[in-house]
């Protein structure tokens, strides 16, 4: 059995915010329907019921996930685990949660709001390498997002750090 | 080096335990052997692999090899918090096209 010294760590969440040009009805169909899913997602086995489980593949974010929907409530919130195999750079594995919030807003549009939770944090003796490589490619991203404006988000580090990513 | 590679190469404790210990300082075997409770061959074999990742280097001098961590190595990694920062807004960019071309 392994140890987990660093249990107590803080897990991270990163919230994307945007508005959708689209009902929340559509864009429900676009969260639960798996061939829809898959076009902007990635592949998976989709079933947005809760207790359903489901895997789905996402090669740049943690390879094959599990999931296990625990909130399905059509067309308004669904949340699922995000589990994969795959770990990070100090070995912590990925043990997180999506949560997709829908508001509807004037003209037919949709507020948009993903909470991914549980992100386990780089621990400390690696974590000041990282974050400066992280501070680095943040920088780049910047850049690339006054060029070409990505959704609006947000990172919240609980007591850690509040920051802006895309204005 | 992939960063899967590179994953799979600091996923091992004791490896990951031996680039940290050259992060900080330039040593020989020897000297890294003091911190740990496995032996110089097991101590090389990480060495090697850490090599090969390209994450550590190698300095002969006379009869001696001086091994240090090499932190640009890692630039290619970053932890979830960061990859997650990326990836929501990159797959909502695709939704909003999927979105327009659905039916109302």
């Amino acid at each position: 059995m392994t140890t987990r010294p660093e249990a107590s760590e803080p897990t991270r969440t990163v919230v994307v915010e945007c508005s959708l040009d689209a009902s929340p009805a559509l864009v429900w169909r676009a969260l639960t329907t798996p061939e829809i899913l898959a076009e902007w997602l990635g592949p998976n086995t989709m079933k947005a019921e809760t207790g359903e489980r489901f895997t789905l593949e996402a090669a740049d974010a943690g390879g094959t996930l599990t999931c296990e929907v625990l909130e399905a409530e059509p067309p308004r919130r669904l949340s699922y685990t995000w589990r994969g195999d795959a770990t990070d750079a100090v070995g912590e594995p990925l043990d997180s949660r999506v949560t997709f919030e829908l508001t509807p807003l004037d003209h037919g549009r949709t507020l948009l709001r993903v909470v991914h939770s549980g992100l386990p944090v780089a621990l400390p003796r690696f974590g000041s390498v990282l974050q400066a490589r992280a501070g680095r490619a943040g920088a780049r991203r910047t850049t690339r997002s006054v060029r070409r404006p990505l959704a609006q988000g947000r990172i919240v580090g609980g007591r850690l750090s509040r920051m802006r990513l895309a204005a | 080096m992939a960063e899967a590679d590179l994953f799979r190469v600091l996923a091992d404790p004791t490896r990951r335990a031996v680039f940290e210990r050259l992060l900080q300082a330039e040593m020989t075997v020897s000297d890294l052997k003091a911190g740990f409770a496995i032996s110089q061959p097991a101590i090389s074999q990480h060495l090697g692999t850490l090599k090969g990742a390209g994450l550590v280097q190698e300095r002969r001098e006379g009869r001696f090899s001086y091994y240090r961590a090499d932190p640009d190595a890692l630039a290619p990694l970053v932890d979830w918090v960061d990859r997650y920062r990326s990836f929501w807004p990159e797959r909502i960019e695709r939704l909003k096209d999927v979105l327009k071309r659905m039916d109302q």
